[in-house]
This record gives C-alpha cells, structure tokens and sequence, in this order.
C-alpha cells in the first residue's frame, strides 16, 4: 500500500514512490540520493519528532522531516499509529481507542469506534486542535486527546499541488 | 454487513404488538422532544409552540429548562424540549436531565428530533429511547437540505425498521408540523401504536442481557418502574446510575455474578469488553439499517461548508478573521449599546427632574428618586449591552462559527486551563461584566464554566475607565499616565489568565473536560430565532436579576444616607440661613457661599452614614495599602457601582458630587500630603481587581447557581485585590517616590 514514509516504522523495507510536493522537494531527495522506485531500509523514526534514518544499498541517509512527510512509499505492512500524527488530507480507519473518562463516552457516543472512517481536515491555525471528518459530521478534538486514538492510513492524499495550498 | 458469532444480525425484531384498549384519557399530553446537539431541536421546538413558552432551570442543576403547549384537536399538547445530548449516558447534566425525564417522568410521547443529513449519528440515541420504550415518533428534520443534496430516504422502510412513525420535517420550512401533530394525538389516542420493537444484538451480547433480564424481573418494584431489558444492557454497559439503582438490591448478587462472567467470556471471545461490544454493535446495526434505507449521491463538489471553512479557519486568514469578528461583537456591543444607554440615561434623568418639580423635598421624594428611579435605570442600563451581545452569540451559534471561533483559539486558552469558548466572555468583560458573566452559558462543562465566571471580574470592565483616567491623570504626566493605564490592564488579564490556571489545577484538579466537539455546517439561522433568544435573555435578566438589583440600590441609597447627624443637619441649617441674611453680600457671592455649605453638609452626612461608618471601620484593612479612609470609603460606595467612586471622591472633598468638577477634585488630591505616586498605583489596581458591582455580582450568582462559588469569588477577589495592592504600594514606594 502506498503511505507516508514518516508513517513506517524503524527496520521495515519500503520502496520509494512519489512525492507529494513540488519539484524542489524532489530535487532535495534526490540530491540525497533517493530516487523512485530505489528500495530502501528505515534504520530510525521516532514518534512524531526528529528526522528519519533510511538506508540505501547500505549507504545511511538522514531525511528532515518535513521533506520525509511528502515522501511517499509502498510498504507491505500495516502501519498503526495515533490520530495524532495523521498528515492533512489523508483518510485513516479506526483501529483502537485507549482513551479513558469522559472523552471515552462521547467518542463513542458520536460513533468513533473501530472501522470508521476518519479525514483529517486541518489543524487550527495554531496547530491545535484538529478537525476530522466522520461520516456524515465533523469533529475537532485537541492533539492530545486524539493521541490515545490508534488508527491505520488507507488513503494518502497524492494531489502535488493543491488547488487553494496556501489556505490549508 | 457485520457478522459476529458467524451469524448475520438482524436489526430490530417485532415484539409482539398487543392492541392497547381505546380508553378515554385526559385531553391533555405531555410531550418530550429529545434530540442531538444542533438537530434544529430549538428551532423545531418554537415553530411548534410559537411564543407561547416559558424557561426554567431543571433542578439542582444550570441547565434550562424549556417547556411551551400548542392545541391540537382539542388537546393541549405541552411540550418540553430536552437538553440536546448524543446518548443517554449519565456522563454530563444534560444527559442525566434528559434520561430521568424520560425515564422518570414518562411523558405520553417522546418526540425524537433527527438531523436527516447525519442519520448515523443521531440513530445512536434514537436506538437507545428504543431501549426504554418511550412512545416514540421520530422527526426527520433538515428534510430540506436533505432534498437539495439529492439524498433518498426510503421513510416507509425505516419505519419498519425502527416500528416506529417517522415523519419529515424542516423546521425552518415550517413542513411536517401539522402532521407532527397528528401523529401526536393519534399514538396518544392509541390510533397508531409504537411497536416496541427492540434492537438485537449478537448471540453473545443477547445471552447475556437475557439472563440479567430475567433476574431483573424477579424485582417486581424496579421491573414495574424500568425496562427490564433496558437496565440489562445498561448494567453491561457500565452505567453508573443503574448500578447505583440495583446493587444495593438482593437481586444484585446474582447479577453480579453473570457480569463478572460476561467480562470474562467477552474478553475471550471478542477480546474487548461488553460495553465496547455493545456501543460497537449498536453503531453496526445503524450503518446496517441505514444502509438499507437511505441512498447518498455521490457528492461531487465541495459543499458550502467546506468552501467557507478553508476561508474562515484556514492557517493564515484564521486567526486574523477570528480577531476581527471578536472586535466586531465588542464594538456592536459597547459602541452601538452606547446610544440606547445614553437614552436610557437622558430618560431618567428627565422622569427625576419631572418628579423634583411636582413633589416637595423630602424624605418621600429623595426615596423616589435617588432609590427607585436611579435603581429601575440602572437596572435598565444594562439592558441594550445584553441584547445586542445576544443578538451577536445567538447568531454565532445559529450560523455555526461559535464552535470554530472555540476551535480557532483554543490552544492559547488551554494553556491556561481555558475552553476555547471562554475567549468571548473573557473579552466581553472588558466591556462589562454583567454581559460577561451571562455568556458564559455557552460553555457546557461545569468546571470551565465556573473558572471562566471567577476570571471575568480581572477583565477591566468600562465603569473603571474614570477612575483610571482620574488617578493617573492626576498622579502622573501625561506620558506616562497612558503607560500606567496600559499597565493596568495588563496586569487585570495576567491575573485572569494565572486565576484560571490555579484554579483548574486546585480546584477542578481530577477533571479533564475533553474538546470534543462537533463543528457544524454552516446554516442561517432565523430571524425570529434570533430575536427570540435575545429577548429571552433580556426577560431572563430582568427578571431574576434585575429585580434584585433594584432592591439592593434602594438598601444601598438608605445607607449612604442614614443615619442622618441632626446636630450637623441643624448647624448648617442655621449657616446657610445666615448666608442668606447677610445683607454685605452680593446674590452671587451666597449662592457661592451656599453650595460650599451644602457640599460641606452632605459630605459630613456621607461620614455618618452607615456606609461611611462602613468605610472607617475597613481603614485598618486598607491602611497597608497607603489608602485613608476616604479611599476607603470610595472603595466600599464602588461595591454598588464603579461609575460612583469618582462621585463619591467628589462629595468627601466637599465639592460636590458633579463630574465637572474633576479638575477641582484633581487639586484637592495633590494638595493632600498623604497621596503620593504609590498610593494611586495601589488604589488603581485595587480598583482593577476588587468585587465588580453588586448588580454583576448578582447575575455571577444567578450564573454560578451556588452562594459556595458566590462567597469564593466575593473572598477570592478581594484577596487578590488586597494582596496585589500591597505588593504594588511596597515596591512603587521604593522606586517612585
Ligand atoms: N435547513 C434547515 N436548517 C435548520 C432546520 N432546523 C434547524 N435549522 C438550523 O440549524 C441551526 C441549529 O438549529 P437549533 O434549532 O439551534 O438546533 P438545536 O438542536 O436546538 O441546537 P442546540 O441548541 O445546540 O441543542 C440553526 O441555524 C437553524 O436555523 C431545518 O429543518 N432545515
């Protein structure tokens, strides 16, 4: 499945396939010497911070973060991870709920359970909240609150350019 | 479809539906509309009770209560709009209002108010009225928007589903009322019946809930009171309440037993536990129906909703437009309420002048005017500032921004332990705090409420400005007077701000109160909506609270002016009588004299009237903060209103109370050796941080709904008030003197 390769996890292979941003972020990867189509080995990523290491052809490679969330790649696992590192645009499905106290009712009162579907629309303009869209509503919660929510991306928004980038 | 156990689910079986006897009942019913948040509850609720409606508060908690009656062939329908909730848990008080009415209460009919657009959701509580077996209708409401996106819903279809009468409305069309009516009366003229039906769950789910049932109905008290099936699932699902109903019971222990159980077995079989199982399989058993019954068009473009968000909440114009809409409110509020309270005003002042001029002076009269007149106007003051910031919430709700104003800010207010809806009361109270304290309404969660109300009065509101201007402007230049006034009302929101911090940290220090919320599309609300909810606020106030704060006014005039010095009255009585006799002086030069005496008299009333004795008995308490006992005593005259500290100032130094005379007053404050720099830093940010008006304090109470938190903020910001006031007198002391 093609995914996010800030959403694979440390010792799985990937292969390289796109990225989802201009021709300048493409040109930085591949002055890193990353190209499509190369399979590459990721050495480390840790949670939410910090940039990741990959290897290529036993060559290590460090890739900033915020260049590595446009690099998409396929991946042959199931990555599972928290709503709260879901990137704008993409679609999740539900896979566990750890929350606890009150948040735990009303999520599933509002019918985030295991299965649904979830977007991830945008962040406030101060980076939190989020919204998501549920079927049929949508929800904000705060970034923390969205951390005990663990789900598995299904569709990876590709678009290279979105029409209104700037208002997103 | 979902198969658990292998097996597929049914959604609802047909109980068996026995014909219920044509009796004769009272022509009177009572109805209950239950519904989500933003299902259009409200505006269904006022098209079918017009005006004809009335507010209360559900009791022991702050939720109101709304309750009207319409005729309908022949019967009076009352009408109670519930609380909009999601479920039926017992997780907020709106919830729990909502579940006992229905479940205590029993009205004749619950009416199930539902968002067409959002079946999935709103089917979570429609199920659970299901489980307790409410005689249920359902409205499908927002028909009309459903019809513009092309969506179907094959109603006769899920009627069967659900055995329950369904009938599509838009309340803001004004369709499917009548009919709504008509279903009414025939459920409860048992015409039509609600069959009962009841939602089946999976093999192992219902094993479970069979077994609990059976027991439950060896208890023929509860089992005569409650659905028997419905405490079971409850019970599974770990309800609070009913478990709080049952296991004080001799039925408990055996219950007891088969939960344990069903954790045990749940856990292996599906590896969660029963009240996931349940909640998962209820939502199961509405996409199922739901897919059945309803058929979406692929929705192509971009919805309104969409377009307008990624303008109005988008990263980069967000903020900007969120600050500009804040400002908006502000402006229309203060700016725009001025011209109405300056009427107000003007009104009052003439009806005075009137009445000094019919009636002889006397004690009669001064009551009628200084007591009544002055406190029915300032009563009504305050009246254009709560109608135009409703007008404004209401439409911010209405339309939807509310929510992502509250989405937009939130992260700089939860820094502070804030809701991202307390940003709008907050900035209110700049304006005033009786306004301020009434929108906190808004905020759903007790703790957020609470804090947001106890931080308000740190928010300088527009009756202090004089005072600022006065003291700074007599104390310091002019450069740095707007300095200090900047100071001030810094100073007021870092206190606010560190308030709320403390407080959700000591006082609601277990409670996490979740941001989640719905962000609605956008709609436009109705014009009668609007101004209903502004005129309801106003009524609200004026009732509850102005009626006391008009009390108060006429207790606070008797005691800035009794009791009365005879002796004082008498002597100068006797000078202003020789004033006037003295033949060497010219008209002008007595009326000088005489009003130099009249201002001296009054001043020495107010010392010994029970406000001024008041205000020497507290100058042992301010005495640390470099104030004499005429600070003092304007201190304790601001209680009742802020715009009388300055007034009062000017009758103790004998000038009389006109606000004209304010440079005269500024003389008087220099030419006194004991105010110094220091002293007006300190009086200034005791004025910034002490009680707000008793009238405010009023509607803090009315809002609070406990004198516990009533007595808190009285101790609590005349602490801070006193405490930060002595730390300023000290440390100016060192450097300004
Ligand atoms: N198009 C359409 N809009 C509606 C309908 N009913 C209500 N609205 C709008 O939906 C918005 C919310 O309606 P309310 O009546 O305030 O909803 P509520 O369920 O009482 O909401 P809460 O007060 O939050 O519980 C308002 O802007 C209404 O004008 C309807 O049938 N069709």
């Amino acid at each position: 499945m093609v995914t996010r390769l800030i959403y694979c996890s440390n010792n799985e292979k990937v292969v390289i396939e796109d990225v989802a941003a201009g021709n300048g972020a493409i040109e930085n990867l591949k002055e890193l010497g990353i190209y499509p189509k190369d399979e590459v080995f990721i050495t480390k990523n840790i949670e939410s911070k910090g940039p990741i290491h990959i290897k290529k052809n036993e060559k290590n490679v460090v890739i900033g973060r915020k260049l590595a969330e446009k690099v998409l790649v396929n991946s042959f696992l199931e990555q599972v991870l928290p709503l709260s590192q879901i990137k704008i645009g993409d679609k999740v499905e539900v896979v566990k709920m750890n929350s606890d106290g009150e948040i735990r009712y009303r999520l599933l009162d509002m019918g985030l359970i295991k299965g649904v579907m979830l977007k991830m629309i945008r962040t406030a303009p101060l980076g939190d909240p989020i919204e998501v869209e549920m079927s049929g509503f949508n929800l904000t919660l705060r970034l923390n609150e969205a951390k005990s929510i663990l789900v598995k991306p299904v569709e990876i928004e590709k678009n290279k350019r979105k029409k209104f980038s700037i208002f997103s | 479809m979902k198969k658990i156990n292998g097996k597929n689910l049914a959604y609802f079986l047909d109980n068996e539906t026995v014909p219920k006897p044509k009796i004769e009942k009272p022509k009177q019913i009572l109805v209950a509309l239950a519904g989500n948040p933003n299902c259009g509850k409200t505006s269904l609720f006022n098209k079918l009770v017009g005006a004809n409606q009335r507010v209360g508060n559900w009791a022991g908690v702050t939720v109101e209560r709304f309750e009207g009656s319409t005729f309908h062939r022949d019967y009076l329908i009352k009408i109670i709009d519930l609380p909009g909730t999601y479920s039926l848990t017992t997780y907020s008080p709106e919830e729990i209002v909502a579940r006992n009415f229905i479940v205590e209460e029993k009205p004749d009919v619950v009416i199930n108010v539902v968002d067409s657009t959002n079946l999935e959701r709103n089917f979570f509580l429609t199920t659970q009225l299901i489980d307790i077996q409410a005689n249920l209708i359902v409205a499908l409401n927002m028909m009309d928007e459903v019809e513009d996106k092309k969506t179907q819903i094959d109603i006769g279809h899920l009627e069967n589903l659900l055995g329950i009468h369904t009938i599509p409305t838009s309340a803001v069309k004004g369709t499917g009322i009548e009919e709504l009516l008509d279903h009414v009366v025939d459920l409860y003229t048992n015409k039509i019946v609600t069959k009962h039906n009841k939602l089946v769950f999976s093999d192992l789910s219902e094993h479970f809930i069979e077994r609990i049932s059976e027991i439950l109905k060896t208890d023929e008290e509860l089992s005569a009171k409650y659905v028997p099936r419905w405490l079971a699932i409850k019970l599974l699902v770990n309800d609070k309440d009913i478990y709080g109903l049952i296991h004080g019971r001799p039925i408990w222990i055996k219950i007891h037993q088969i939960l344990e159980e069903a954790i045990r077995r749940v856990k292996i079989e599906q590896n969660t536990d029963p009240e996931m199982l349940l909640k998962e399989e209820r939502h199961s058993f509405i996409r199922g129906a739901i897919r059945e019954t309803v058929k979406f068009k692929p929705k192509i473009k971009r919805t309104t909703t969409e377009i307008i968000d990624s303008l109005l909440i988008n990263r980069i114009t967000g903020l900007p437009i969120f600050a500009l809409f804040m400002w908006l409110i502000f402006q229309v509020t203060f700016r725009l309420g001025e011209m109405p309270m300056n009427l107000i005003e003007n009104l009052f002042t003439a009806l005075s002048n009137f009445i000094v001029q019919i009636i002889p002076e006397g004690i009669g009269r001064s009551i009628l005017v200084d007591g009544v007149i002055a406190g029915v106007g300032g009563v009504l003051v305050f009246l254009p500032n709560i109608m135009i910031l409703f007008l404004s919430l209401s439409f911010l709700e209405g339309t939807g921004y509310m929510a992502r104003a509250a989405f937009v800010i939130d992260k700089v207010m939860h820094k502070f332990g804030l809701h991202g809806k307390s940003f709008i009361p907050m900035i209110t109270g700049f304006g005033c705090s009786v306004p301020a304290f009434m929108a906190t309404r808004t905020l759903k969660s007790e703790s957020d409420r609470i804090t947001t109300l106890l931080v308000i009065p740190f928010m300088s509101c527009g009756a202090k400005f004089p005072v600022y201007v006065l003291v700074a402007g007599t104390f310091f230049d002019q450069n740095s007077a707007g300095n200090v006034l900047f100071g001030i009302y810094l100073l007021g929101v870092v206190i606010a701000l560190i308030s709320a911090r403390l407080m959700k940290s000591i006082l609601f220090k277990d409670i996490s109160e979740p941001f989640v919320m719905e962000l609605p599309p956008y709609r436009m609300p109705t014009f009668k909506t609007l101004m209903f909810q502004m005129w309801f606020r106003a009524s609200q106030y004026l009732r509850k609270a102005g009626t006391i704060i008009l009390f108060v006014s006429v207790l606070i005039w008797v005691a800035s002016n009794f009791p009365k010095s005879e002796s004082v009255e008498k002597l100068y009585i006797t000078k202003i009588e020789n004033v006037k006799q003295n033949v060497n002086l010219s008209d002008e030069q007595k009326l000088q004299k005489i009003t130099k005496l009249e201002s001296k008299k009054n001043s020495l009333q107010l010392e010994n009237s029970a406000v001024g004795i008041a205000g020497k008995f507290i100058e042992p308490i301010v005495r640390p903060l470099g104030f004499d006992w005429k600070l003092g005593l304007s201190i304790v005259t601001g209680i009742a209103a802020k715009e009388i500290i300055v007034s009062t100032m000017g009758t103790l130094y004998s000038l009389g109370s006109d606000s004209g005379n304010t440079d005269a007053l500024r003389e008087k404050l220099l030419a006194s050796d004991k105010y110094n720099k220091a002293v007006a830093i300190s009086f200034l940010v005791f004025i910034l941080l002490y009680i707000p008006c008793f009238a405010a304090s009023i509607v803090f109470h009315r809002e609070a709904g406990s004198w516990k938190w009533t007595a808190f903020y009285a101790v609590y910001t005349m602490s801070v008030a006193w405490l930060i006031s002595f730390v300023a007198y000290n440390i100016a002391g060192l450097f300004l003197l």
